[in-house]
């Protein structure tokens, strides 16, 4: 194999920017869920990743943090590969892939947040605590602290979730569906963390379904619908033609012009 | 002799240890919702354990375990392959999986090699926890004398330090456990290995369902791997709190169980069965009750059916 040959296939050392795919495929059972996506997200961008329901918004997140494997391609974080990078990502996983019966308070959730700190079979100590306790103050949570997390509103869940993230104090956030389920003052909440983010100089990846929303929410979008339709500025995105291919033209022109674009 | 030491002291004990030694793993099965993979182990574990009787014509814990361990992860892998190359649903694998091994090892047991070797079919699926006798004690300040305890029952011998590793490791791996059942993505993006701990759970659970045969058999361990976590699901919302109501409800299952069976003249391990079985349906019934006499407070997000925290499907 030549040298050159080599660089195209993983040239993780000349990836720019705090996330990158490049042709990145991911197949279920014969099925591609998401098919040469190729996106770099601009350092310092609040991003929404939007598309219909089942065009792969999840799957291009867990493929680039490495949680799924790669049919083709290759992405990095923050110049790693994913398995190294993702020590400096904060995440806010789907709700669906996380066990609501099992029994942790709102607290144990957010400490989980300093795990990797910790390391293997150190106990969370006081001092992690007092310091998860915080990072639930930032989200208004501090009072439910004890609460288990199974019986928090949608809302009060997503909060704890955005404080678990918070409290990994990374430099690039991958967050999917962080506004399903959620109530006013949650959303509030989550919009005003996403642009103290941006404001620090974090990136912030968003997975998002509410085109209402998306305008107002994120600078940047990346359009997808198993492959990538469109990505960029989102006044350059976010257009009625590109929406319609996305969504195979099932806007109806009543929607589209809700949207205003 | 007293017949209080000699008889009943090593059987309680033993029941109390079997039962303890499964309500650790147990208790993290039943909140994972994997209660069925411990009663797919349990019972895919009794043709390894026959074949090491068979080829040791005697019944020593060493050659048990790794016979049981080796079967438990063939059995293992045979679930995965049944699971793709019949595309079958997991529960459906895991069903056909452990009834044909433990089919197998039923076969096993009644061939005339088996019989040579003295191994009772009946004691292979229910236990003999009544067999156990311990005549070196002969009063109970014998007790006292740490040498004393070496020449216990060999159950007891067994089980006693599986429960104390067992209890050690998931002290020491408390935090791994929680994030790798609560969310498992989050635990390999934290660094850990959340089917590495998986893994170490299910070898928890053969480790704790042979240790646990020679006392109560390979059918009624997913009694005792169930019914103590499954009333302490009922009683709390913390998991330190869960694991030590788990063990307290083993201790206290395997007390009414053993003497209700001495009283009643039937099964020790049946009756343990039975009274977890009960002991489950009475946490049910009491949780109902003050639900219904103390509705909780009407707070954001507490309904009345967010307040409920129904067990899993599958779990029991």
């Amino acid at each position: 194999m030549s040298p050159q040959i080599h660089l195209v296939d993983r040239p993780l050392s000349v990836a720019q920017g705090p996330l990158v795919a490049h042709g990145l495929s991911v197949v279920y059972d014969g099925k591609p869920a998401l098919w040469n996506v190729d996106f770099t997200a601009p350092a310092g961008a609040l991003v929404g990743v939007i598309g219909p329901n089942g065009a792969g918004k999840s799957s291009f997140i867990k493929a680039t943090l490495g949680l799924v494997p790669w049919a083709s391609g290759w992405a990095t974080l923050l110049g790693e590969a994913p398995k190294h990078g993702r020590a400096r990502v904060g995440y806010v996983p789907q709700r669906a892939s996380v066990d609501w019966d099992f029994p942790a308070s709102a607290l144990d959730v957010v400490a989980m947040g300093f795990y990797r700190k910790l390391g293997w079979l150190r106990p969370v100590n006081r001092r992690t605590k007092d310091a998860a306790r915080e990072c639930l103050e930032q989200v208004g949570m501090a009072d439910f602290a004890d609460r288990p997390i199974g019986q928090l509103s949608g809302g009060q869940q997503q909060r704890v979730f955005l404080a678990r993230a918070l409290a990994q104090d990374a430099e690039l956030y991958l967050m999917d569906e962080p506004f399903a389920g959620v109530d006013a003052a949650s959303e509030q909440v989550l919009i005003s963390a996403l642009r103290d983010l941006q404001a620090a100089g974090k990136t912030v990846l968003v997975v998002h379904h509410d085109l209402q929303t998306a305008p107002d929410y994120f600078d940047h979008a990346l359009i997808l619908a198993t492959r990538a339709v469109a990505s960029g500025p989102m006044a350059e995105v976010f257009t009625a033609e590109i929406l319609q291919e996305a969504y195979g033209g099932r806007l109806a022109p009543s929607q589209l012009a809700a949207l205003a674009v | 002799m007293n017949p209080f030491l000699a008889i009943d002291l090593p059987a309680l004990l033993i029941a109390i240890a079997a039962s303890i030694a499964c309500a650790l793993p147990g208790s993290l099965l039943v909140l994972r919702g994997q209660a069925l993979m411990g009663d797919a182990l349990s019972h895919m574990v009794l043709p390894g354990i026959v074949v090491a009787f068979l080829a040791t014509g005697k019944i020593s814990s060493g050659p048990m375990l790794l016979g049981a361990l080796a079967a438990g992860l063939i059995g293992a892998g045979l679930i995965a392959l049944v699971r793709r190359a019949a595309k079958l649903e997991p529960s459906a694998a895991m069903g056909l999986v452990f009834t044909i091994m433990f089919a197998l090892g039923v076969v096993l047991l009644e061939t005339e090699a088996a019989r040579k070797v003295d191994l009772d079919l009946n004691h292979a699926l229910y236990g003999h926890l009544e067999a156990a006798l311990w005549l070196e004690p002969a009063i109970w300040s014998d007790l006292l004398t740490p040498a004393i305890w070496l020449t216990a029952p060999r159950p007891l011998l067994m089980l006693v330090p599986v429960a104390l590793v067992l209890g050690l490791l998931l002290v020491l791996t408390f935090k791994e456990l929680r994030i790798a059942s609560f969310d498992p993505d989050y635990a390999t993006l934290q660094g850990f290995r959340p089917r590495l701990i998986d893994f170490a759970l299910t070898a928890a659970t053969t480790l704790a369902a042979v240790a646990a045969f020679e006392a109560v058999g390979s059918i009624l361990v997913i009694a005792l791997l169930t019914c103590p976590a499954a009333v302490a699901r009922l009683c709390t919302d913390r998991l330190a709190t869960h694991i030590t109501l788990s063990v307290v409800f083993a201790t206290v299952i395997a007390l009414v169980g053993y003497n209700s069976a001495a009283a009643l003249e039937t099964s020790g391990s049946g009756t343990m069965a039975a009274v977890g079985g009960l002991a489950v349906g009475l946490a049910v019934i009491v949780r109902r009750l003050r639900l219904h006499a103390r509705p909780p407070a009407a707070g954001p997000g507490t309904g009345p059916d967010s307040a409920v925290q129904p067990l899993r499907p599958g779990s029991v």
